[in-house]
This record gives C-alpha cells, sequence and structure tokens, in this order.
C-alpha cells in the first residue's frame, strides 16, 4: 500500500515513522477500551455480543429475526 | 324538576371522574423520547455547570431528565431472563438498583458526546395501541454514516417508559443478558450482585 512514507529510503527512519502511526492508530482507540472496562463485568463476553449483534444486524439490513430462547 | 337536575348533574360529574383518566391521552412514546432527547441536548448545549464539567450538576440533571423515562425493573429483568426468577425479591431489588448505578455511571459520560449532534426521530411503526414499540432515531454526524439508535418502550401506569436501547443493532440488555448470565453461572445470583456492586464501588 502506497504512502509518502514507502518512498523514505533510509529503513530505520522509515520504521520509526510506521511505528509511530501504530502508536497513533492504537492511542486513537483507548476510548472505546476505557469504555468497554467500564461498561463490562467480562470484556470478552461483553465484546463478542456486541459484536454478533453487529453482525446479525448488517446481514439481516437492519431487520434481525428475532432470536428463540434457546437456554 | 330540581329533582331531576340534580341527578342530571350528579351523574355528569360521576362521568367526568370515570370519563377522564381515559380521555387524558399519555404522551405517545415517540413523541417523549424527542422531548427528552432535545431537552437534554439543551441542556447539555447551554448549561454553564455542565459544560464545565460539574459533576453534580450532571448528575442532577441525569436523575431528573433522564431516569424517570427509564423502566429499570423491566431492563433489568430482561437481562436476567430465566435467572429472574431465581432470584428473591430482595436479590432483584439489589439486582435493580446496582444495574441502574452501573448503566448511570457507565454512560453519562456519553452525553456531552452528543453535544454538537442531530438526532432525527423517525416516525412510529406499527400499532398505536399496543403497549410495547421501539422508537427509532438516528444520530446524523457530517460526514460519517448515520448512527442507529433505537429505544425499546413500555407501557406503564405513570407512562411510557425505556427499557432498552439499541445501537447500531447492539441491544443493550442482549449484551448484558450474556454479562449476567456468565456471573451466575460461576457464583450464582449473589456473585453477580457481589461482582456488580464491586464494579460499581471501584468506580467510584
Amino acid at each position: 500500500m502506497w504512502s509518502p512514507t514507502t518512498e523514505i529510503s533510509d529503513v530505520a527512519v522509515r520504521n520509526v515513522i510506521y511505528g509511530l502511526g501504530a502508536l497513533d492508530l492504537r492511542a486513537g482507540a483507548l476510548g472505546a477500551t476505557s469504555l468497554i472496562d467500564e461498561a463490562s463485568l467480562d470484556p470478552y463476553t461483553f465484546v463478542r455480543r456486541a459484536y454478533l449483534q453487529r453482525r446479525a444486524y448488517l446481514v439481516h439490513d437492519g431487520n434481525v429475526p428475532p432470536e428463540k430462547d434457546d437456554e | 324538576m330540581k329533582n331531576l337536575a340534580c341527578r342530571v348533574q350528579w351523574l355528569f360529574t360521576a362521568w367526568l371522574l370515570v370519563a377522564a383518566p381515559a380521555a387524558w391521552a399519555q404522551e405517545a412514546p415517540d413523541v417523549l423520547v424527542k422531548r427528552v432527547a432535545n431537552e437534554v441536548q439543551q441542556i447539555v448545549r447551554t448549561d454553564p455547570k455542565v459544560q464545565a464539567g460539574d459533576q453534580q450538576r450532571i448528575r442532577d440533571v441525569i436523575e431528573t431528565k433522564l431516569l424517570p423515562n427509564f423502566d429499570f425493573e423491566r431492563m433489568t429483568a430482561l437481562a436476567m431472563g430465566r435467572n429472574w426468577r431465581q432470584a428473591n425479591p430482595e436479590q432483584q431489588k439489589q439486582l435493580i438498583d446496582q444495574f441502574r448505578a452501573l448503566l448511570v455511571r457507565t454512560y453519562s459520560g456519553a452525553l456531552s458526546q452528543y453535544r454538537d449532534q442531530t438526532m432525527d426521530f423517525k416516525p412510529l411503526r406499527g400499532d398505536p395501541g399496543t403497549a410495547d414499540v421501539t422508537v427509532r432515531s438516528e444520530i446524523v454526524r457530517a460526514g460519517q454514516v448515520p448512527v442507529q439508535i433505537d429505544y425499546g418502550m413500555t407501557k406503564t401506569s405513570t407512562g411510557w417508559k425505556a427499557y432498552d436501547v439499541i445501537v447500531g443493532g447492539i441491544s443493550l440488555v442482549t449484551n448484558y443478558r450474556d454479562e449476567f448470565n456468565e456471573q451466575i453461572k460461576n457464583g450464582g445470583v449473589d456473585g453477580l450482585i457481589k461482582t456488580l456492586s464491586a464494579k460499581n464501588q471501584g468506580l467510584k
């Protein structure tokens, strides 16, 4: 994937810039993770269920058929 | 003649007493959600204390403007699913209190995020005579995909109340159902209550 960074021939310098980009991306996502930590009793379970719901919503274009209580 | 007039008058009064509550219609659920959302947004936009981050003021706004429009008992019962009947009344009360505290504490911070957003409310679908409706809305953001926010509403004797909030297809009640189930599997209803109250105290 081309970006101006790929044009930098000095490998060390280029890697530092890639690293900063990754750090920035991760830092940007911190708000979401702290909300999950505050809201959830188990972050894994919480995110999993949210993901499954979101996926069903997208797959069914907002019209998700009601789930039968299977317990 | 006077006797007849007297009777008619009593009849009229009696009719008023019976008909008045029926004639006074509850505020429709979509009207209520729109009104409350706009009122709260207005406060967030204009109240200097809220903007300054005055926690006491923010809590007051939430307690007086938002919370009375939620049915936390129904919300908790739904999140508990079959486990609700396994809990005794004292446990049920604790669950409702702790769950409400968790939700208020966690999501009240999100209020200020919607200060500059535009909320677009959709017309109510379905049979208006039912006691359970979904009020649909959208958060419109410049240059971004809109976010669907739906409210599951139930009709109570004190007006329509929200028992679920669904953001982009993610239902609060459904999400917490898994959380509660897991805690109960590990430590029973008491274990869940312990986890909730510990979390609420930790966040204090």
